[in-house]
């Protein structure tokens, strides 16, 4: 029983810690590796939460109806690895972003959108699986949301300190 | 110590905290895959209710948080569901039994009359296949579209999953302005003695502690206090912080780090409805079990008579663990993706037109009224109530609201 809680409280640590250092430097790295306005970053991320609305509902139904949410859970978080590698390689063609700003800034577009879209999922399949074992093993589902709170302000504060 | 990673490492500017987010999702699927799969278990078998029993009939939630879900009939209408599907079976006996008498009457007049013109045994079964088809059709689509029968189902028979999907919509729009607050705080500490970066950091760190004190003795506090009694703390909370921004915070020639101690607001906030967020979530996906016997009457699941008890209990199981994911993100999508996409544009409008505090002033009305509805609703007794009658519909005076610590007396009750 202790083993299924101690998973639970270290998925809330790193999905936390990843999640933090990736939204808040999200608007600044655009604005860095791309030619795109304030008023076009802001429109993208206004976009967001009307992604989710679509895309989170819709797989966490997919994931119900196969009765697969461990795989869909793992299968979301290789999709965001694999998502966020564009915004993760571009800084490391300096040649590549000053020249083609255009195509650097829509590159950006999808991997936002589709990157928000798959750590949404990731989050509603994590918190679906944590709750019933915090049911299954009658403990408090509060505490393991605990740590992802304090690994989420450490991190946060960290990153912007050491990055800014 | 600022940006000092920058600054030793040969890595791009930024790219560090995407490694971060990289590796952590990594490492966590890499410990989803190899941890024992008994972590993984949605609902348990030995919860679900034995063969022909319905799930516990109390009449309503008690007004402690619970995370096991009652299906919210009164123990009359309980009995007349049993009554219903005794009734049914009544009635197929009798027309097997019928059926079979006509099959007699029908191979008594094949012996006397050869060429009889009536209905033969094979066009007997043929009308009776060709009337089932359009049942059994039905059946196959609501068992291809589980989890939609099952949301229409739980839709029917409680109204309450409407009022907490509204509830998170609202609260999601309530809670949108946080952005907008560190932008109206920069303006209000441009020309004064006022570090931005400090006044910023401040807020953040008292919202974070604050909420992760929150979710530490929430599991104590929840004891304590009922699901309407979270809601009303939330609500005034949030509209007290509002209130306090749209009048004293911008005017008064306070200082501007009284923001961190407003921000509190916002950390019990976000640790009470994310809780609550999951008790609402299984509350409601556990209330599929409860609709057994009726997928049983409707072919969605089949007998344990006709399939055999193993397979039974598989198709139960499925029903039981139909709606977890479901229900888990449909709150979550009402607060983090429509609440606060729409408010961040009605925030963005209203900012962009009349200033800062116009648009505090608008969340402030919009909170209040929030938690006028929420207490009418509640007051009410209505369907949408957690405090539902079925059979006294009347007032209920504030008191019982405010002090509703007593665990209700089902015998008493459910009259």
């Amino acid at each position: 029983m202790a083993s299924i809680v101690i998973l639970y409280y270290l998925h809330y640590i790193l999905i936390a810690s990843g999640i933090s250092s990736a939204f808040s430097l999200l608007g600044v790295t655009i604005h860095e590796y791309t030619d795109a306005s304030q008023g076009e970053i802001g429109l993208l991320l206004m976009s967001l939460p009307f992604v989710i609305t679509v895309a989170r509902p819709y797989f966490c139904y997919l994931a119900d109806k196969h009765a697969a949410h461990r795989r869909y859970f793992i299968a979301s978080l290789i999709c965001i690895v694999i998502t966020y590698l564009p915004m993760f390689a571009i800084p490391f063609f300096p040649s590549f972003y000053p020249n083609h700003g255009r195509v650097s800034w829509w590159i950006m577009v999808l991997v936002s959108i589709v990157g928000t879209a798959t750590i949404e999922v990731a989050l509603s399949l994590g918190d679906t699986l944590a709750v019933n074992a915090a049911d299954r093993t009658n403990s408090a589902f509060g505490r393991m949301r605990t740590c992802g709170t304090l690994s989420w302000g450490i991190v946060c504060s960290r990153i912007g300190f050491a990055l800014v | 110590m600022i940006g000092q990673f920058n600054e030793t490492s040969a890595l791009p500017k930024y790219t560090p905290g995407f490694i971060i987010l990289m590796l952590s999702m990594l490492l966590n699927a890499i410990l989803f895959t190899f941890w024992t799969k008994d972590a993984f278990v949605l609902g348990d078998k030995n919860k679900l209710p034995a063969d022909g029993q319905l799930r516990s009939a109390e009449c309503y939630d008690s007004a402690f948080s619970s995370l096991e879900g009652t299906l919210r009939m009164d123990k009359n209408s309980t009995k007349s569901e049993f009554k219903a599907i005794q009734i049914r079976q009544d009635l197929n006996n009798k027309l097997n039994n019928l059926a079979q008498l006509n099959k007699d009457q029908i191979q008594v007049d094949e012996a006397v009359d050869a060429k009889s013109s009536s209905l033969t045994e094979l066009d007997l079964a043929c009308t009776q296949q060709s009337e089932n088809q359009p049942v059994e059709k039905q059946a196959e689509k609501q068992k291809a579209n589980l989890q939609i029968t099952l949301l229409k189902m739980i839709l029917k028979e409680d109204k309450r999953l409407i009022k907490y999907l509204t509830l998170y919509a609202v609260l999601g729009f309530i809670t949108s302005p946080i952005g907008f607050l560190f932008l109206s705080i920069e303006e209000a500490s441009k020309g004064s003695s006022y570090n931005f970066s400090e006044l910023a950091g401040c807020v953040i760190m008292s919202q974070a502690f604050v909420e992760s004190f929150f979710f530490f003795i929430l599991p104590y506090a929840n004891k304590l206090m009922s699901r309407i009694h979270r809601v009303m703390l939330i609500l005034i909370l949030l509209s007290i912080r509002s209130v306090y921004y749209s009048t004293f915070y911008y005017t008064s020639g306070a200082s501007l780090y009284w923001a961190a101690l407003a921000e509190c607001a916002q950390g019990v906030t976000f640790a009470v409805y994310t809780t609550l967020n999951a008790e609402l979530s299984l509350m409601f996906s556990n209330l599929t079990t409860s609709f057994i016997p009726r997928l049983r009457q409707l072919g969605v699941i089949g007998d344990p008579s006709a399939i055999g008890d193993e397979q039974a209990r598989k198709e139960e199981a499925s029903v039981d663990t139909a709606l977890r994911a479901s229900l888990q993100s449909s709150f979550g999508t009402a607060l983090e993706g429509l609440g606060y996409g729409l408010g961040c544009l009605a925030c963005g409008l209203v900012y962009d037109s009349y200033g800062h505090i116009n648009m505090w002033r608008m969340m402030a009305v919009v909170t209040l009224l929030a938690f006028a509805l929420h207490l009418l609703v509640e007051l009410s007794q209505s369907k949408y109530s957690d405090l539902y009658r079925a059979r006294r519909r009347s007032l209920v005076i504030p008191v019982t609201i405010v002090t509703c610590y007593d665990k209700p007396e089902l015998e008493q009750d459910c009259h």
